[in-house]
C-alpha cells in the first residue's frame, strides 16, 4: 500500500520540500503587542486568490463585446447555476480586497516596518496598491451598464487635462475618442490578462522578500519571546483569519447580492448621481473641492499633479523618513498618515452623502 | 517538551486543513462543478424537417448539403429517384465527411474514413454506420424524420 511518508519522500527528493519546510519552521514572526496586524498581508493574498478563482468562473460565460457584454453578464445572473453567487463573490472580493490592501499598507506604514532593509518590500506594496485600484477601475466597465459606461467615461476623461500626454493617455485608454467597443475590449485585457501578470509579479517579489528579511519589529517594542515559528504555528493563525475571511465574503456575497443596471445606451442621459465605487471616492471629491482654475491653471491639472506627486512621495516613504532610518520615532510622518487617514474618511463620507 | 508540542502543532495543522478541505472547500467545488456545466438551453430541439420543393432541386443521381437543426445533413437521389439522408458527422469523431460522386461514397478528410452509399462504414477508423434520417415525400416536399 502506498504510505503518505513514502509519497512525500518521493517528493522530497524531487524538490527538497523538506528543506523549504524546515527554512519556514525556521523562520520566526516577531510577537509583540502589535503582531495583530501581521495577519492582514495574509489575507490580501487571500482575497486575491478568490478573485482569481471567482474572475476565471466568469470568464466562461462573459463576452467582451458591447453587443453580448450586457446579455452574457444577465446570463451569468438568471441562466447559469449560483452564477448569480461567483459574480457577487468577485465584487464583494474586490472591496474586501481593497479595505485589507489599504489596512495592511497603514499598519506597515505606523509601525514603519518599511525600515532597512525592508524598504523594496513597501515598494512593491505600493505597486500593488495601484495594481489593484487599476482592477478596481479597468473592471468597473466590463457589465456595460449604464452606471458603468458613464462611470468609464468620466474617470477616462480625468487625464486630460495633462498636458502633452493627455489626450495621448486618454486615447490609449479608451482605444480611440469615446469609450465604446474598443475601450471594453482594451479595458478586459487589461483586467484579465495585463494586470494579473503584474500583480503576480509583485506579489511573488513581495512574499520572497517577506520570507527571506522576515517581519520587521516596530521601533522600541520589546518582544515578548523568540518570536513565533512560521511553519506550522503562524499558518495556523493566517489559516484561521483565512476562513473568517471567507465567512465574512460568503455572507456579504449572500445576503447583498449586486444587481445589474439598464443595459448601457451611450445617447442616454448620465444616470442621475453617479459617483465612483468607494475607493475613488476621494479622488472624485478632491475634484470636486478644487475650482476650475488657480490662478490661471487648470483645477483639475493641478489635482492630478497633486496626486502624481503624492503618489510617487508615498512609494519612497522609506527613504524619505530619515528618524526611522536612525530607528527613531519621528512626529512628521506619524502625522502625515494621520492626516491622510482623515482626508480619505471625511473625503468618502461627504462625497456619499452630497 | 518543545519538540512534542511543535509535532502536535502540526498534526493540529494537518487536522485543521482537512477540516477546512472537507467543511468548505468540498461543497464549494461541488458548486464550481454546477457553475461550469452549460445551463440546459430551453431551445426545442428539431425532430421533423421539411425541404421545400426538395424534389426539384435534387436531380435523380445527384446530392444536396443542408442543414437539420444544427446538424449537417446530406441528401442522396439515386438514379431510380430513391431519396435517402444521412448525417454526414463521421461516427468517429464528429468531423464533418463528404460525398465522393464518382466513387459514390462518404469520406471523411479528417482521419480517411469511408462509408457506402448507404452509409455503412467500409473502411478507416469509424466503428458506426453514419445516422440515417427517415424520408418522406410529399409532392415535390422532402421530410426529414431523426429516427429516436
Amino acid at each position: 500500500m502506498l504510505k503518505l511518508n513514502n509519497v512525500i519522500e518521493w517528493i522530497d527528493e524531487r524538490t527538497s520540500l523538506k528543506k523549504f519546510l524546515q527554512f519556514l519552521s525556521n523562520k520566526k514572526v516577531p510577537q509583540h503587542r502589535f503582531s495583530f496586524w501581521y495577519i492582514l498581508g495574509g489575507l490580501t493574498l487571500f482575497f486575491f486568490i478568490t478573485q482569481v478563482i471567482s474572475g476565471v468562473l466568469l470568464l466562461f460565460y462573459y463576452s467582451p463585446t458591447p453587443e453580448n457584454a450586457y446579455e452574457s453578464v444577465q446570463f451569468i445572473l438568471n441562466q447559469v447555476r449560483h452564477g448569480w453567487l461567483i459574480r457577487s463573490i468577485h465584487i464583494w472580493g474586490a472591496h474586501l480586497m481593497i479595505v485589507c490592501v489599504l489596512l495592511h499598507m497603514f499598519s506597515v506604514y505606523f509601525l514603519t516596518s518599511y525600515r532597512k532593509p525592508r524598504e523594496l518590500m513597501w515598494c512593491s506594496g505600493v505597486i500593488l496598491l495601484f495594481l489593484v485600484l487599476g482592477f478596481g477601475f479597468t473592471g468597473y466597465l466590463l457589465p456595460w451598464d449604464n452606471e458603468a459606461f458613464f462611470g468609464t467615461v468620466i474617470g477616462t476623461e480625468i487625464p486630460k487635462s495633462i498636458p502633452v500626454m493627455g489626450e495621448f493617455v486618454v486615447k490609449i485608454l479608451r482605444g480611440g475618442d469615446e469609450v465604446g467597443g474598443e475601450t471594453l475590449k482594451r479595458l478586459f485585457a487589461m483586467h484579465v490578462v495585463l494586470l494579473p501578470l503584474l500583480t503576480i509579479l509583485f506579489i511573488t517579489m513581495h512574499i520572497t522578500l517577506n520570507q527571506v528579511k522576515g517581519s520587521s519589529v516596530p521601533i522600541g517594542i520589546k518582544m515578548q519571546s523568540e518570536g513565533t515559528p512560521f511553519y506550522p504555528n503562524y499558518i495556523m493563525r493566517d489559516m484561521l483569519a483565512w476562513t473568517i475571511g471567507l465567512i465574512l465574503l460568503l455572507s456579504l456575497a449572500i445576503i447583498f447580492p449586486l444587481a445589474l443596471g439598464e443595459k448601457a445606451d451611450p445617447l442616454s442621459s448620465t444616470p442621475q448621481g453617479i459617483k465612483p465605487e468607494w475607493f475613488f471616492l476621494p479622488l472624485y471629491q478632491t475634484l470636486r473641492f478644487f475650482p476650475s482654475e488657480i490662478a490661471g491653471i487648470n483645477g483639475e491639472l493641478l489635482v492630478n499633479i497633486f496626486v502624481a506627486v503624492f503618489a510617487s512621495l508615498w512609494l519612497i516613504v522609506p527613504f524619505i523618513d530619515f528618524p526611522s532610518q536612525r530607528e527613531e520615532k519621528g512626529m512628521l510622518f506619524k502625522v502625515i498618515g494621520y492626516i491622510l487617514i482623515i482626508y480619505i474618511a471625511v473625503t468618502i463620507v461627504i462625497a456619499t452623502t452630497t | 517538551m518543545k519538540e512534542a508540542s511543535s509535532s502536535t502543532r502540526k498534526n493540529f495543522l494537518i487536522k485543521f486543513i482537512m477540516g477546512w478541505v472537507s467543511l468548505i472547500v468540498m461543497p464549494m467545488v461541488y458548486g464550481i462543478v454546477e457553475y461550469i456545466f452549460p445551463p440546459a438551453l430551453k431551445e426545442k430541439i428539431l425532430q421533423t424537417f421539411t425541404i421545400k420543393d426538395g424534389m426539384k432541386n435534387i436531380a435523380p443521381g445527384t446530392f444536396s448539403k443542408i442543414k437539420f437543426d444544427k446538424t449537417p445533413v446530406i441528401v442522396l437521389s439515386s438514379n431510380d429517384g430513391q431519396v435517402k439522408a444521412f448525417n454526414a458527422r463521421c461516427t468517429h469523431l464528429g468531423c464533418v465527411v463528404k460525398y465522393r460522386e464518382t466513387s459514390r461514397d462518404f469520406f471523411c478528410e479528417c482521419h480517411s474514413s469511408r462509408f457506402d452509399a448507404n452509409g455503412k462504414n467500409i473502411e478507416g477508423p469509424a466503428s458506426k454506420p453514419l445516422q440515417q434520417f427517415k424520408v418522406s415525400i410529399t409532392g415535390q416536399d422532402i421530410t426529414l424524420t431523426a429516427k429516436m
